[in-house]
């Protein structure tokens, strides 16, 4: 680093009064895209603001969708979905979904916009992954096939599922996070897209206990 | 003492024009490779009907280059009778004619191989591929080895081992079978390891 | 650049004659380059030279593009759909099921982009269990290959609405390529007819050759 500033300077030296200008500008050009191609923002050192809290039936809108969390409960059966077995058990957010957008969003948008924090024994398989887990799969209440693709303008009663280790305990209420996008161009590719997930409100919900027939 | 002429000030830019010239367009030109090189084979070696040709080239793999040579020679172009590699009775819509490619290939027994694209050409240049699956056909995967002796794989994957199946033998016959329109007479065919490679052998 | 600054030296006078020069040729310089930007700002160019080209036509129509030709032969509608494995979707909106026959041109070709698009400009592409379609692979020039698509939208897409077929899945590379747009030729009639209709559509497999 010294060797190749002694160069620099060196070579600022010996150029003229208009070079200098020239060169300070392309090293500061430089410099600025060092910093922000390694990911410098000079906001990001501000505290995480505060997750508004979330309330069951009440709707958040998050971008491309709005989303009405109705509740959480254990599922034994639902059509389609996988079942609980031995292993693992199945947790359930019962919500309703609208997009809001002009084009069709492919459903793993909406299943990675919703996620659990800090219940045990999900994921399933216990990965190793901290903070909040979005969930694995979405689907229709309706007929209980999966939402693979949301069509804008359209409501769907959905349920968006986790699965959980059965060794673990079923929770009395789990921590749900909604996480929400913002549409802009995409610095890649210059396109409009949903990009910089972030939460918009977070809370607990009460978990419904299995029905009689348990697994 | 008159000015030195336009020429002589700018001579060391109008040295460096052509240069600096050439050097926009290769480096605007880094994708030609991809789209257009490597979109097809290009590179072909000729044949005809009835005789054998010699063909090199090289595959890669996990393991780098995998070079291969394969002689090759096409018996003939028929109508087929069954799909290649399968017991099954062809059922083709109307309008549609299945052509049985016949190939004779020799090969080293721990070649890869089975990664090929056969490719059927008419008069007017338009392309026929072999498929291993459509709604009116379902064949061997592979239309330039044995299906049940495909020799070697490339190394692709980590954990699969590419090296099962019974020992393929050094010289075979394989006949893949193309789907095209009624009434189509096929001019050309085209085998590929791989662009830019690719082995042209005339039908008639 | 060195044997310019030996010409300065040789010739002291004149160098401060040719420094505004220069000056101005900077200003000038960094000016057209503004005008330049500025003016490609202004025209909407990169909308218009990034749309695709759109081949129109109606129910039956046969509308030749650069990759092929695409007909529409047959356009329904109700709130439920059995899907090739035999599942049935159910929808708050209206499903659409289009039947279209595509023959590809020069070479083997998927038709991998297919939507409705509404009046309003919204788009309800397929995907592959809620809003099935399958191309069933690349189709031999020449053979005719025939495609159903469903797509799930709301009512009031219904009336006006058009399918979009185009080679290329992602929208951004549609630029500069045809695609084609057909008129489907519904009224607000089909959609309330449909919205109320329960039977279940078939959605067929793909196949080869033209219809029995």
């Amino acid at each position: 680093m010294s060797d190749s500033g002694g160069r620099l300077r060196r070579v600022a030296l010996s150029a003229s009064r208009q070079h200098l200008a020239l060169a300070g500008s392309a090293l500061g050009a430089v410099g600025l895209a060092v910093l922000v191609a390694g990911g410098f923002d000079p906001l990001a050192d501000a505290a995480a603001p505060e997750v508004p809290p979330l309330t069951a039936g009440e709707t958040v809108d998050l971008g491309p969708v709005t989303i009405t969390p109705e509740r959480l409960r254990v599922v034994d059966e639902l059509p389609g979905i996988s079942e609980g077995d031995d292993e693992t058990r199945v947790l359930a957010l019962v919500a309703t979904v609208t997009a809001t957008g002009t084009t069709t969003e492919y459903g793993s948008m909406l299943s990675g916009s919703v996620a659990l924090d800090g219940v045990p024994g999900v994921p399933a398989g216990g990965g190793a992954e901290d903070g909040p887990v979005p969930a694995g799969d979405v689907y229709v209440m309706a007929d209980g096939t999966r939402l693979d693709a949301v069509q804008p303008g359209l409501e769907y009663e959905v349920a968006l599922v986790w699965e959980q280790d059965s060794r673990a305990d079923v929770p009395e209420s789990a921590r749900l996070v909604l996480v929400g996008r913002t549409l802009r161009e995409s610095s890649i590719d210059h396109t409009m897209e949903w990009l910089d997930p972030a939460p918009i409100v977070a809370g607990d919900l009460e978990v419904t206990a299995p029905s009689a027939e348990d697994s | 003492m008159s000015a030195p002429g336009w020429w002589r000030r700018n001579r060391w830019g109008l040295v460096a024009l052509p240069v600096a010239a050439a050097a926009a367009l290769a480096a605007s030109s880094y994708r030609v490779e991809d789209y257009w090189w490597l979109e097809k084979p290009r590179d072909l070696a000729d044949g005809s009907r009835g005789e054998w040709v010699e063909f090199s080239a090289s595959q890669y793999d996990r393991t780098g280059d995998v070079p291969f040579t394969v002689r090759v020679r096409l018996d003939e172009v028929r109508t087929a009778s069954a799909p290649f590699g399968s017991e099954d009775p062809l059922e083709l819509p109307d309008g549609v004619q299945a052509v049985a490619v016949d190939l004779t290939l020799a090969a080293a027994p721990d070649v890869p191989l089975a990664g090929c694209s056969l490719v059927l050409r008419d008069a007017d240049g338009t392309e026929y591929e072999y498929q291993s699956s459509s709604p009116s056909i379902s064949q061997a995967t592979s239309p330039c080895v044995p299906p049940d002796a495909r020799g070697p794989e490339l190394d692709l994957f980590e954990g699969l081992d590419p090296d099962t199946g019974p020992r393929r033998p050094d010289e075979w016959a394989v006949s893949p079978v193309v789907l095209l329109p009624e009434g189509v007479e096929v001019t050309q065919v085209l085998l590929s390891w791989g662009p830019p490679d690719g082995l042209l052998i005339s039908a008639g | 650049m060195g044997g310019a600054r030996r010409v300065v030296r040789a010739e002291p006078p004149s160098r401060f004659g040719r420094l505004p020069r220069r000056a101005a040729f900077a200003v000038l310089l960094v000016a057209a380059l503004a005008t330049g930007r500025a003016v490609q700002e202004l025209l909407p160019v990169s909308e218009d030279a990034s749309a695709p080209f759109e081949r129109t036509g109606g129910v039956g129509d046969e509308i030749a593009l650069r990759w092929g030709e695409v007909e529409v032969t047959s356009v329904e509608g109700s709130t439920r759909i059995a899907d090739p494995y035999g599942a049935v979707h159910v929808t708050s909106g209206v499903y659409v099921v289009v039947g279209w026959t595509y023959t590809a041109a020069g070479e083997p070709q998927i038709p991998s982009y297919v939507a409705i698009r509404d009046t309003e400009g919204r788009v309800f592409r397929t995907s592959v269990e809620r809003n099935p379609y399958s191309s069933g692979g690349a189709a031999q020039p020449g053979i005719p290959r025939r495609v159903t698509a469903a797509i799930e939208v709301p009512v009031d897409a219904v009336a006006g609405a058009e399918l979009l077929v185009t080679m290329e899945q992602n929208p951004e590379n549609h630029r500069r390529d045809d695609i084609a747009v057909v008129d489907l030729g519904l009224t607000s009639d089909d959609a309330e007819a449909w919205a109320a209709a329960e039977e279940p559509l078939p959605v067929e497999d793909p196949a080869d050759g033209t219809a029995p």
